[in-house]
């Protein structure tokens, strides 16, 4: 009863499927003959788009062949496709040898081979295809007389240039982050993995938007079932629209409750080299700099690149820094709440006058205090996130500081929970994975509750809870907790401490297990032989 | 719930070792102390553990010569299809009363010590919704949260025991055997019959995935059990001295909580009971899948939610209404639950053994 | 039947939001007892209990740490009359809206008549409470304890803190009293061999603390000397010097800071004690307690009035050290041995360590230890002279 309710409040039962709009129909709908024929349909469908161009020209060669090409003018580069294109057959076709006719049947293939110099064409005889192309920014060029239309790729549109990744920045490490072409990001990849066993497989998702999917693998050492278990779900999706790898991320996940990320999203091409290299799946997005990298384990929340570069003792020491941070973050509030309300032995008599002349006239429990100043902080939170950058931390500083500083003032709350919550936000912003950080924002309300509830055994209760949630989670086929559950002590090097890069022998089990070596041994920096010369 | 679970025989030694020690090592000083007096480390150790092993030797035979099959499957080819039935029965019912004075002794304790007003209905209400979760999820799950929390638990006891060290005094721990051999032998009866819960190695036995392993990793896990319960009671000895000990109805709380080193590190205890928290959830997660395990076994009950459930609310009932006040339950343990648990665990698969071993006999005979 | 268990589910989760959390205490109610006392009066000819208690009041005028001179005291004494403890310490709880917090009572004191009547009594109620602190200080009142509850702090900002840097301190450094744990204490009232001691406190008159008229408060307190029991019950006291005795023969001090006078050539020189260590031995011989005691003192000198100090000499000035802490040692066991109970841990030495010899003499192990040969040895070793030399030469 309950679960057909929910159903129709979710809008499941609005209908059944996508109505069949774009849908290309059963048959392919191929080119026809006649140019005329060609042009009308293409004007028919590509009508009221006033960015479709449709350039008559005509062939140099006895007789004259005409023909045309559609392409979209702001998403070709003009200059180049002049030049190539029609430049290249408006112009060379005297310089053919003599030998070679242009006819009506030859005509595709002589200004393949011979005349245009585009970098890359492709030639297709179905209508929908050709539509396609040239919606993704190639130039159609349709011959009359000929059933196949040749397509040329010149230039992409205008797009952001590359920057510093906005999400992750280090202070020592590469600084080029992905943009919004995914040809670019293809580019970024495959300048660190210069390999060709890097493969690289296209895919188009969604039926309006025709978003373009790259898969990236380094074949040999993913397991071949990742792959296609990762094809396989995402040719199933089946949306209308996909604007960000957001969408994509919710349709592929092994639970759709999950609260933990279980893919993770990067802008840094290095970290999705070095993902690739450990055996792991990236998926570049069109139109989005997140790429998307599966499986993913509880460990990589508490990863950032920079660990990489920096000195291994530093890293451990700031990865366990990060591990505290996390802890923190998710129970500093309801241990508060468990040792004021409940355990007040625990608290040292000296610090026990101070709390408590501080507590002195307050009116609210201490449990009702920290759920309204966590409130407010995520009020804060959500605000500043909306603001442009500068503004946005003037907003949050100043707006903690007024509103702590008053409410304590006024006497709505104490000062304890003050310091508890602000201490709480600045250790949830030491973790470098934003979605854990979200979820540890909604664990630690439902931890104050139990806290609130049961003391110090509930909060250790609902801990178990989570860990008996997360050890239940697979991320394609990873269990979320390995390394650390089920134990694979090879893998703990990476973990809560970072090894020293000549320690990282092997691959980390679960994706790697095809080639577990990555290093030689003996590696590690020796001193110079003390021999005198 | 049947699924192809497949665990390696390190998991199981983990798992055992929080299963027995978590009740174990709280209540083992005060029980052994009575008897034994200062030599209570040795009546808690060295009689339990022989019973121990030869629990574990006689399941692991039994388990071997059956490697697929849990105890509730095998009882019936054994003695015989209504006998057998019978059996399994009891064995369920073994597991429903330990997990039955499992759960009440945690929530004595925590009624005890933390949590003095809560009414026990709701402790035990939020601990059974944790394993009825747990044991829902499977045992895949269940095992992996062993190993996650495997170093904290002992790193907590190890931890509250190192501290208790500093009010140590060695010659609390004398005079050693005062009074000959029969009191140790008398306080070595409770802990035996507490060592022996290694016996639900026979229901976990098929899902190992390699049945060699666990003899080894099996004598391992009860070595380090050993270990620890001797450490445990040594320690709890040398700081409060044995008539203390057998006075205190848990001795290891106190005696965590008598560590004081200077202003910083004191009321520890509080710590202590989040580490002993997490074993004895887990603990109860592993009988709730077992007795789970087993109702579908010998019943063939499809729907685990179903089974799961109703199983929670009728252990509540019985932890609530049937059990009677602290006193009475210290007697059950120390009187009634000795020998009741012995005979699950050891006689009656030594007995099963016996005769499956006539029968091969009889049956070779015959050709 | 789908029905009522999903109703009964409701039901269940509604509880959950209506009825709350039962040991939720919000920390401001709490009222913090500091220290405890426990009295046995007479009142109208009957028997009763009287519990006084010093309940901690915070944030009257200066926090924790940052006081000054006050008005307003930093505690407050409750008291309570009743035939049970539970009852007298119920008498003075209803007066107030607060939740009584046992877990910070760092003191409890005993006075005199309910050590000699009801210690069992006192040590079962405090071991059973939940929130007791084992490290607790015991001590026996020389009079009411709730006389004491009158005094005024001098070093520190209540009484309870002054009483437990009294009893943490004078225990490790000076060595004129003891801080006897709670746990301790009842450990060693459980035990077959061996008896309990508790420090002593009592209240002086300032004038004898500072010797000046103003300045100070009207009533200070001072923990000095030891209570000794037997069998469950006071029986005497240890004075001072008996308690430097004590200390030396049954603990082990790295700290310490104990003065001994000692004289030689009928000239006093004072020797500090730092480090001790007794080793007993404890045999049986034929029916007779032998006790061997060898105790290793180290220490410097601090104040000489004319002895010489030279190197030579030193010797003879360790030798008569020796002898003179071994008298006090032995003074130590005649009185100890005069109230009749053995807390220095002769006989318990003895059933460790000869358990078979201990089994003879279990039944009368009090007379046994009475008529035991006791032997004490000291082996005192001057480290240094301070920083002085020899000593300052008038050349003249």
């Amino acid at each position: 009863m309950l679960k057909s309710l929910f159903k129709r409040v979710l809008g499941f039962s609005a209908g059944k499927g996508l109505k069949n709009s774009d849908q290309r129909p059963p048959n392919k709908h191929p080119l026809s003959d006649s140019l005329e024929q060609n042009l009308t349909e293409l004007q028919k469908n590509f009508d009221l788009c006033a960015d479709v161009v449709i350039r008559k020209f005509t062939i140099n060669c006895e007789p004259p062949i005409n023909a045309a090409a559609v392409f979209i003018d702001t998403m070709i580069d003009e200059k180049m496709g002049s030049k190539s294109i029609l430049g290249a057959i408006m112009q060379e076709t005297p310089s053919l040898p003599s030998n070679v006719q242009i006819t009506k049947l030859n005509a595709l293939q002589i200004l393949k081979s011979r005349l245009v110099t585009a970098m890359s064409t492709r030639d297709t005889s179905d209508f929908f295809e050709l539509e396609n192309y040239v919606l993704n920014g190639g130039v159609g060029i349709v011959i009359d007389g000929s059933p196949a239309a040749l397509i040329c790729f010149v230039g992409g549109p205008q797009g952001r240039a590359i920057d510093e990744p906005i999400t992750e920045p280090v202070v020592r490490g590469p600084r080029d982050g992905f943009v919004e072409d995914y040809r670019t990001n293809l580019s970024l990849v495959r300048r660190r993995i210069k390999s060709s066993r890097l493969k690289v497989e296209l895919l188009q998702i969604g039926e309006i938007s025709k978003t373009t999917i790259a898969l990236c693998y380094v074949k040999g050492i993913v397991h071949d079932k990742l792959i296609e278990e990762v094809k396989t779900r995402l040719n199933r999706i089946k949306a209308d629209v996909v604007m960000g790898s957001g969408t994509i991320e919710e349709m592929i996940m092994d639970e759709p409750f999950s609260l933990f990320p279980l893919i993770e999203y990067t802008e840094r091409p290095d970290k999705v080299s070095g993902s690739l290299a450990e055996g792991r799946v990236a998926i570049i997005v069109d139109n989005t700099p997140m790429t998307l990298i599966v499986p993913t384990t509880f460990v990589s929340l508490l990863q950032a690149s920079e660990d990489y570069y920096n000195h291994f003792i530093f890293a451990s020491f700031v990865r366990s820094i990060r591990f505290a941070a996390l802890n923190i973050a998710l129970l500093l509030p309801a241990i508060t709440v468990a040792i004021m309300a409940f355990h007040q032995e625990i608290i040292p008599d000296k610090l026990l006058g101070i709390i408590i002349s501080t507590r002195k006239d307050l009116p609210l429990p201490i449990y009702a205090e920290i759920l309204i100043m966590e409130m407010i902080f995520e009020i804060l939170r959500e605000a500043g996130a909306r603001l442009p950058r500068t503004i946005g931390q003037s907003v949050s500083i100043v707006g903690g500081l007024v509103i702590g500083q008053a409410t304590v003032e006024a006497g709505f709350v104490g000062y304890v929970p003050v310091i508890v919550v602000a201490l709480t936000a600045v250790a949830s912003f030491a973790i470098p994975n934003y979605g854990a950080g979200t979820s540890i924002r909604i664990l630690r309300f439902g931890l104050i509750i139990l806290a609130a509830l049961l003391g110090g055994v509930g909060v250790m209760l609902g801990l178990m809870f989570i860990l008996f949630y997360l050890c239940g989670l697979r991320s394609f086929g990873v269990p979320y907790l390995s390394p650390i559950a089920p134990l694979s002590p090879g893998d703990l090097k990476d973990t809560f401490i970072r090894a020293p890069w000549w320690a990282m022998l092997t691959r980390p089990r679960f994706t790697g297990e095809k080639e577990p070596v990555r290093m030689d041994t003996n590696q590690g920096p020796t001193k110079p032989s003390n021999e005198k010369e | 719930m049947e699924q192809k679970v497949k665990i390696s025989g390190t998991q199981v030694a983990m798992l055992l070792f929080i299963f027995v020690t978590s009740t174990l090592v709280i209540y083992v000083p005060a029980i052994t102390a009575k008897d034994a007096k200062e030599s209570a480390w040795l009546a808690g150790s060295v009689l339990p553990f022989a019973f121990g092993y030869l629990t574990l030797r006689v399941v692991f035979k039994l388990g071997s010569y059956f490697p697929q099959l849990t105890i509730f499957q095998y009882c019936h080819l054994i003695i015989g299809q209504f006998l057998g039935k019978g059996l399994a029965i009891s064995y369920i019912i073994f597991l429903l009363v330990m997990h039955v004075l499992v759960l009440r002794e945690f929530s004595d304790f925590l009624n005890m010590t933390t949590l003095p007003l809560t009414p026990r209905i709701w402790i035990l209400t939020s601990i059974l919704v944790l394993a009825t979760y747990g044991a829902y999820q499977g045992l895949e799950v269940i095992v992996r949260a062993v190993q996650f929390i495997f170093g904290i638990y002992v790193g907590g006891f190890a931890t509250a025991i190192l501290l208790g060290l500093s009010n140590f005094e060695i010659g609390r721990l004398l005079p050693f055997m005062e009074e000959g051999f029969m009191p140790i032998i008398r306080g070595s009866i409770v802990p035996s019959s507490w060592y022996g819960e290694i016996c639900i190695l026979a229901i976990l036995f098929p899902f190992v995935n390699k049945h060699k392993e666990i003899k080894r990793k099996g004598v391992m896990a009860l070595v380090a059990i050993t270990l620890f319960v001797i450490i445990d009671v040594a320690v709890t000895i040398g700081v409060l001295g044995s008539n203390l000990t057998s006075s205190f109805a848990v001795p290891l709380w106190s005696m965590a909580r008598s560590i004081e080193l200077g202003e910083v590190i004191q009321r520890l205890e509080s710590f202590l009971l989040v580490f002993w928290i997490t074993g004895v959830v887990i603990k109860t997660t592993l009988l709730t899948y077992l007795i789970g395990l087993g109702l579908s076994q010998v019943f063939g009950f499809k729907n685990i939610k179903v089974v799961l459930g109703s199983m929670a609310v009728f252990e509540l009932f019985i932890t609530n209404v049937l059990l009677g006040n602290a006193s009475q339950m210290h007697v059950i343990l120390t009187h009634f639950w000795p020998p009741f648990g012995m005979v699950f665990e050891l006689v009656i698969p030594a007995f099963l053994l016996g005769i499956f071993k006539l029968r091969k006999k009889r049956r070779t005979n015959h050709y | 039947m789908k029905r009522l268990i999903r109703i009964g589910i409701l039901v269940i989760a509604l509880q959950v939001l209506c009825i709350g959390c039962w040991d939720h205490r919000d920390i401001n109610t709490l009222a913090i007892i500091t220290v405890l006392g426990f009295d046995k009066i007479t009142e109208d000819g009957v028997d009763q209990w009287q519990v006084s208690a010093f309940v901690m009041q915070a944030g009257q005028g200066g926090v924790g740490g940052g006081a000054g001179s006050q008005e307003a005291k930093p505690e407050i004494v409750w008291r309570g009359n009743g035939s049970t403890i539970s009852e007298a310490i119920l008498e003075f709880i209803k007066r107030s809206p607060r939740v009584p917090f046992f877990a910070d009572a760092y003191t409890v004191i005993i006075g005199e008549r309910a050590a000699k009547e009801e210690l069992l009594e006192i040590a079962d109620y405090l071991n059973r409470l939940r929130e007791q602190r084992p490290g607790a200080f015991v001590m026996v009142a020389k009079g009411n304890a709730c006389d004491l509850f009158e005094a005024e702090p001098e070093a520190s900002i209540s009484v309870s803190r002054d009483l437990k840097d009294l009893a943490q301190n004078a225990a490790d450094l000076k060595g004129i009293a003891r801080g006897v744990e709670l746990i301790h204490f009842t450990a060693d009232l459980l035990s077959t061999d061996r008896d309990p001691v508790a420090s002593e406190v009592r209240l002086i008159h300032t004038k004898e603390k500072r010797g000046e008229e103003l300045a100070g408060p009207p009533k200070a307190i001072l923990v000095e000397g030891l209570a000794i029991f037997k069998d469950a019950k006071l029986v005497g006291w240890l004075n001072k010097e008996e308690t430097i005795g004590y200390n030396l023969l049954t603990t082990k001090i790295s700290q310490g800071d104990i003065v001994i006078q000692v004289t030689k050539d009928d000239k006093l020189l004072a020797f500090l004690v730092e480090k001790s260590k007794p080793k007993i031995k404890a045999n049986l011989i034929e029916d007779k307690l032998n006790i061997n005691i060898v105790i290793e003192a180290k220490g410097r000198i601090t104040e000489d009035n004319g002895i010489n100090l030279a190197p030579s000499e030193i010797t003879e000035v360790e030798y008569t050290i020796s002898e003179q802490i071994g008298d006090k040692v032995m003074q130590t066991i005649e009185t100890v041995r005069g109230y009749e109970s053995d807390c220095l841990g002769f006989s318990e030495e003895l059933h460790r360590y000869s358990p078979k010899d201990w089994k003879k003499i279990k039944e009368h192990w009090r007379e046994t230890f009475l008529e035991a040969d006791v032997e004490v040895k000291v082996n005192a070793k001057v480290e240094n002279t301070g920083r002085l030399g020899q000593r300052l030469e008038l050349n003249k």
